[in-house]
């Protein structure tokens, strides 16, 4: 019996949570269109979200395509040029370039989002501004969701060329290939759709990073240690709803 | 006390509110005419907090209407609420600074982001404001966070003035403050409402203050005011409960569940 109320009690909590999170969402989409807008304040998003997450995707990519050129070498042998270069490209264009650019973005950006609105919620500030007649959605939810969707894909596009090279640096340098020849059977194996799958997940990931790190900060409660709450709570769902859709949307575009 | 047949700047019918089982404000009702200073005082955790709220239209009351000028405002959504939230300038506890803003365009923020106003122009203005609190001008470009408590309440002070509101709120204004800064931000209150003409609703529990800052008090305790009458008259209320919280006994009818 308890056991059977313990279960009934989370399944109405996640129906509650789900809810919740659906109602938010469609607010802040709601007011991403609506006027008044905050170009200065999406323009500060796009430089703390795009910019500055630049070094930590960029090292990210390169260690992962350099560390995919060693494993399928290690796996494929000599098997060839061509086959290194498209696991490499394959790999970064579709799967890792996004999902894992994605995840470090989720780290950096969900979690500062998270403070940083929790903050706001717990000293009132959220409460100032609708006392200043402005609508908190406007004006903080929606400039961070409208930058992370522009900023992602950019984001995801530079995460591909650096773990391409990263790939192409460790099969010059301790493979010995042939330079152009890797380049070139790189650029046959790099299909449109991957790409346009791996840039249509980014924008996707930043939608969930924004919407996760900004409805955690703005239903935080209870001081600091609420505010710590959000954050974790924000970088752990925004982490699992972009492997989840990573894959809806991976089965969307090839599984056919 | 004249009759006047003027209209109350605010009113509360009835207002209802619990959360969950914990039954907070059980029918508070509460008049304030124009250019009214009245201040609400009551024991932590009395409900004043969310009687405040429920009158701004931070929270919805679960039954029960809020009159601001007449008009019933308890059932508006967000477009229809904003022309009567742009009659409101609010002086919150803990100040409620925007810290990712210097300190002058906290002041300048209604007049930017609402009026419209060019950033150069806010600027001037939200200078003037601050004078008018005693602020130094040279503090414009500080980040908030560089500030004493009582230069936060006054930057949160020029801030609610700014827009020229014709209700202010007050919560806790001198919480936090050693008791001179908070005689000096008292004074900063009424000589900026005088100045507007605006109505005031005080929420507070330091009784110094009240009398200072208030032309009527109204006591709330249990969820409904059991007292409302001139600061003048509150020594002699005539009531328990308003007795042992301006003496600030620990014995009476109040029951602060601390050691009991």
């Amino acid at each position: 019996m308890g056991l059977l109320r313990a279960l009934g009690r989370s399944v109405i909590n996640l129906f509650a949570v789900t809810g919740r999170i659906g109602i938010f969402t469609g607010n802040a989409v709601f007011h991403c269109f609506s006027p008044p807008f905050f170009p200065r304040l999406i323009g500060q998003q796009m430089v703390e979200i795009g910019f500055y997450s630049l070094p930590v995707v960029g090292l990210t990519a390169i260690f992962t395509g350099m560390v995919l050129a060693l494993q399928s070498f290690s796996g494929f042998g000599f098997a060839g040029e061509s086959t290194i270069a498209n696991v490499v490209v394959w790999g970064i264009t579709r799967e890792l370039g996004p999902v894992l650019a994605g995840l470090m973005v989720a780290g950096r950006i969900g979690a500062a989002m998270a403070a940083e609105i929790g903050t706001m919620r717990v000293t009132e500030q959220i409460d100032a501004l609708t006392t200043l007649s402005t609508n908190p959605y406007k004006y903080l939810v929606a400039p961070r969701l409208i930058a992370a969707v522009a900023m992602m894909p950019l984001l995801v596009l530079v995460a591909d060329i650096i773990g391409v090279m990263g790939g192409f640096i460790v099969s010059i340098y301790d493979f010995g290939f042939n330079p152009m020849t890797y380049l070139r059977s790189t650029w046959d194996n790099l299909e449109f759709i991957g790409f346009i799958s791996g840039i249509v997940k980014a924008a996707v990931f930043g939608f969930l990073i924004a919407l996760m790190g900004t409805y955690h900060g703005y239903n935080s409660k209870g001081g600091s240690q609420g505010v710590g709450q959000a954050t974790t709570n924000a970088v752990v769902s925004s982490s699992i709803l972009l492997l989840l859709f990573n894959f809806i949307i991976t089965a969307i575009f090839f599984a056919t | 006390m004249t009759d006047a047949p003027s209209q109350a700047k605010i009113e509360t019918r009835d207002l209802h509110k619990a959360f969950g089982s914990k039954q907070v404000l059980r029918g508070v009702n509460l008049k304030i005419m124009p250019g009214e200073s009245l201040a609400v005082i009551g024991a932590s955790g009395t409900g004043k907090s969310v009687l405040i709220k429920n009158i701004i239209g931070l929270m919805q009351p679960d039954s029960g209407a809020v009159l601001i000028d007449g008009q019933d405002v308890t059932a508006l959504s967000g477009r229809e609420r904003e022309p009567i939230t742009r009659k409101f300038g609010m002086l919150f506890q803990g100040a409620a600074l925007f810290d990712s803003l210097p300190v002058w365009e906290n002041v300048a923020f209604g007049l930017i982001q609402v009026q419209r106003m060019a950033r150069r122009d806010a600027r001037e203005q939200a200078v003037t404001a601050m004078v008018q609190v005693g602020l130094d001008p040279d503090l414009a470009d500080r980040s908030p966070a560089e500030l004493s408590g009582g230069m936060q309440k006054r930057v949160g002070l020029a801030r609610a003035i700014a827009t020229a509101p014709e209700i202010m709120f007050f919560d806790e204004p001198t919480t936090g403050l050693d008791p001179i800064m908070g005689s000096v931000i008292d004074n900063l209150i009424i000589k900026s409402v005088r100045e507007l003409g605006a109505t005031a609703l005080s929420i507070t529990h330091d009784m110094a203050s009240a009398r200072r800052i208030a032309d009527n008090i109204a006591m709330i305790y249990d969820g409904i005011i059991v007292w409302h009458g001139p600061v003048d008259a509150i020594d002699e209320s005539g009531s328990e409960v308003v007795d042992q919280f301006i003496n600030g006994r620990s014995h009476g009818p109040i029951d602060m569940l601390v050691a009991s």
